[in-house]
């Protein structure tokens, strides 16, 4: 009799399986990458696309931003923190069918750290220059050997720069069609058109993935997706929907709208390196100045979560400080007349917005007004493409104040960089970042994250303004999208279409 | 007639290696390399430099142009830097979805706006010719990306025509579909070209209407159609093929936005991305190739103008 009942059970999951089984999803993608191996160049969309899904590294970043395993089963810490072996999943298959081990990782990370970049193609050397040695003992093992400990070690494992290919796989047929051991293999590239990934059959998890066909379209335009969203060619605009376009889709049954928790904040950075920046007053006028609640309010409708410092409220270590700064413009006034500004002598700058990014030029646009409103700010707005912003602000920081969006996860290390852009040169918190990235203590090290945060705030470093939204929608039959951004990648094995 | 097509040919030449030699120019002058995209905000400039030099971006400008230009002779136009594959065949791709859209729309255009030129020269200061003539307006500024963006809502969205808003993802691949994709597009490039080519025509034939020697055609007593078609037509197509000429360099600049909106990997969107992507190669490839269009319509242009118009001396 039980065991009737168990193979009822197992007919009915199977059904609800199959219920989930099956169809094709196409999502809309804002830019196009240049390549699709995100060991080769730079991009959040590549990530966005292939991570996990395509792509697979030892350990990935879930839905939620924690880091679990992927191809290593699990792993060990030595007590010095200087080892970390990795037990491998055993037959796994790439999408060319070759068999994935542990030669595979060991060429990976040879290369990764290798600092001849033109012999590697690998962007990003200096992620892996901790690691001393990277070993086999036996097909399923891989043992990492650090030359100091590294509180981020298993995070940058987690980037989609650490993710691996078969090891005799030729870097220029991974740039265009990568192959990994993800639950989609990539099918097709359409210049300026589209990607188009399919299940991979020989999936290790069984039953993954549910859909059948993943379509990735690149619609820069936001009025472009909301009509192809709207007339059914595509299912889901995925991130950076407009606003005004969530607004909407909202009050439409036939879709729902998200907006969810993401690493992206939005930078206003102040070059802290010159005039009128170097001086801490005029920068913390900037931070009385600015009314962030107002923000996220006119600029992006209210999609937005105000923020402090350097991290999203999503992510480990997190110290709230988005009322570091109340908005007291009259204290702001009185800051600017300490350090020599007032109506008859305004403070006059320049302010840098990239034209491609929507969400940061509003932003930046409606910070402009506040700062104006002063009375005693002059702010001039100057449009550059990305490609003179990259040049100009961030390679030779030959700016004032600009604005951009660091997507990245667990990117405040920056600040401890003194060459970086933004130009900030603080012995106190580069000693706080190598406390936090050399211990073995986790509380330590979160200590020192947080103790950092709040020396950023208080030296006004840069505006934070907001940590942006994940704001897209998707036709109402999507179900387990995963909403949130916290993850490099849009994680779809799990993705399935409402029959 | 054959040194004054020699000359044209040398004078074409010559504008080719004008305009790809500014581009060279302006690619050096104006910030941002293609290095430095690639590597975003992991863009370091030691490892900046690394890649300049695996993309022979490192090199002298000089010797890069002599090089560029060697090749170009060669009909190799180099290799594109973003999607590391040939230039050639890049703008081949793009050419086979913006050439059907330009030559379709322009074509419709012509027939459509010809007709309804004419009529409303016929019956100046009618209602008809005020409607024609307002709707002709209401065509020129009306932006074409709203009027791209209004036919995917009436057509696709609420009249739920089995249209796709954007090109297929195997391209020409899936014929059918890549020909349903440029059905709209076409539709809006047509609609604002022909409102422009509609005032062309009617004032054209107004303008001949008035002129002596159809008024002494009609005081012979010839027809109102002779008098039309046999004397008037033929003058008051001058000016208007050469409209046509510009028009079509006008159209493949339009169609930048037109393809934007509907999603179309055409010439149009393939420059903008090698802009912004700082892809030296295929900026110079693209600019090229469409300066080539430009001079060969200009060049068609003169010689139907001269097949029209017999007064034309090739001396």
């Amino acid at each position: 009799m039980t065991k009737g009942w168990f193979w009822v059970l197992v007919l009915l999951l199977g059904l609800a399986v199959a219920q989930n089984r099956g169809g094709s999803l196409t999502v809309a993608i804002q830019t196009e990458p240049t390549v699709f191996d995100p060991s080769q160049a730079a991009g959040a969309d590549i990530a966005r696309m292939v991570y996990d899904n395509v792509l697979q590294g030892l350990v990935k970043r879930n839905v939620k931003g924690e880091i679990v395993p992927s191809l290593a089963e699990r792993w060990t810490v030595s007590a010095s923190s200087l080892t970390y072996t990795f037990y491998l999943r055993k037959g796994v298959k790439f999408h060319d069918r070759t068999p994935f081990d542990a030669a595979d990782v060991v060429a990976k990370f040879n290369r990764a750290k290798d600092p001849d970049t033109k012999r590697s193609g690998h962007i990003r050397p200096e992620l892996y220059r901790d690691i001393a040695s990277v070993s086999a003992p036996d097909s399923y093992t891989v043992v990492f050997t650090l030359k100091q400990p590294n509180q981020d070690f298993l995070f940058t494992l987690s980037l989609p720069e650490s993710t691996i290919g078969p090891r005799e796989r030729k870097l220029e047929e991974q740039r265009v069609r990568p192959i990994g051991t993800g639950p989609f293999r990539f099918a097709a590239w359409e210049r300026g058109v589209g990607v188009r990934l399919e299940r991979n059959e020989a999936y290790y998890i069984p039953n993954l993935p549910y859909l059948d066909r993943v379509n990735f379209r690149f619609m820069g335009d936001g009025d472009a997706q909301l009509a192809a969203l709207r007339a059914g060619d595509i299912d889901v605009i995925a991130y950076s929907m407009l606003p005004e376009n969530a607004q909407i889709l909202s009050r439409d049954p036939r879709f729902k709208v998200f907006s969810g928790s993401g690493t992206a904040e939005a930078v206003a950075s102040m070059n802290n390196s010159r005039p009128p920046f170097n001086d801490i007053r005029v920068r913390r006028a900037m931070e009385y100045a600015v009314n962030k609640d107002e923000l996220i309010q006119g600029a992006m409708l209210g999609y937005g979560t105000k923020i402090g410092s350097m991290r999203s409220p999503g992510e480990a270590c997190y110290e709230d400080l988005s009322n570091f700064y109340t908005y007291d413009p009259n204290r702001a006034r009185q800051l600017l007349a300490e350090a020599g500004y007032n109506a008859q002598n305004p403070l006059k700058f320049t302010f840098t917005l990239a034209a491609e990014f929507p969400y940061e030029r509003r932003i930046g646009e409606a910070l402009a007004a506040q700062l104006n409103r002063l009375g005693v700010v002059q702010v001039s707005i100057q449009v550059v493409d990305f490609g003179t912003w990259i040049q100009k602000a961030f390679l030779a920081a030959d700016y004032q104040m600009t604005i951009i969006g660091h997507v990245e996860a667990n990117d405040i290390g920056r600040y401890a960089n003194p060459n970086y852009y933004w130009r900030y040169n603080s012995p106190q918190v580069q000693q706080l970042y190598t406390t936090y990235l050399r211990t073995n203590d986790p509380k330590k090290a979160c200590d020192a994250l947080k103790a950092m945060q709040r020396k950023l705030a208080e030296d006004a470093v840069s505006i934070w303004t907001m940590s942006l939204p994940a704001l897209g929608a998707y036709r109402a039959n999507v179900m387990n999208w995963p909403g949130a951004s916290l993850s490099p990648g849009i994680l779809l094995a799990e993705v399935y279409l409402a029959k | 007639m054959w040194p004054y097509l020699v000359r044209r040919c040398v004078v074409a030449l010559a504008t080719l290696w004008l305009a790809s030699s500014l581009v060279f120019l302006a690619l050096l002058v104006i910030p941002g390399d293609p290095a430095s995209i690639i590597l975003g905000f992991g863009a370091d400039p030691e490892r900046v430099a690394a890649l300049q030099a695996r993309l022979g971006l490192d090199k002298p400008p000089l010797e890069r142009y002599v090089l560029w230009y060697a090749g170009a002779l060669r009909g190799d136009l180099g290799e594109s830097i973003r999607y590391s594959s040939p230039v050639r065949s890049e703008i081949a791709r793009g050419l086979s979805v913006t050439l059907p859209l330009v030559l379709v729309a322009l074509t419709l255009a012509t027939l459509i706006s010809v007709p309804l030129g004419i009529l409303a020269a016929r019956r100046a200061g009618s209602w008809l010719d005020v409607g024609i003539s307002a709707g002709a307006l209401l065509g020129i500024v009306l932006p074409s990306f709203w009027v791209g963006l209004m036919f995917i809502y009436l057509f696709i969205v609420q009249l739920k025509l089995p249209l796709p808003t954007n090109f297929p993802i195997e391209g020409w691949r899936d014929p059918q579909r890549a020909l349903l994709a440029l059905v709209l597009p076409i539709l809006t490039v047509t609609l604002s070209r022909s409102a422009l080519l509609v005032r062309m025509v009617r004032g054209s034939v107004l303008e001949v209407l008035s002129q002596d020697y159809v008024r002494t055609a009609r005081s012979k007593g010839l027809s109102e159609r002779v008098v039309l078609y046999k004397h008037a037509l033929r003058n008051a197509a001058l000016p208007v093929v050469t409209v046509l000429g510009l028009e079509f360099s006008q159209l493949l600049i339009a169609a930048v936005i037109v393809e934007t909106v509907f999603g179309l990997p055409g010439l149009g969107s393939l420059s903008l991305t090698a802009i912004s992507a700082r892809d030296f190669p295929l900026v110079q490839g693209i600019v090229v190739v469409l300066a080539a269009f430009i001079v060969l319509a200009n060049l068609i242009v003169d010689l139907l103008y001269a097949y029209l118009d017999p007064r034309v001396s090739y001396a």
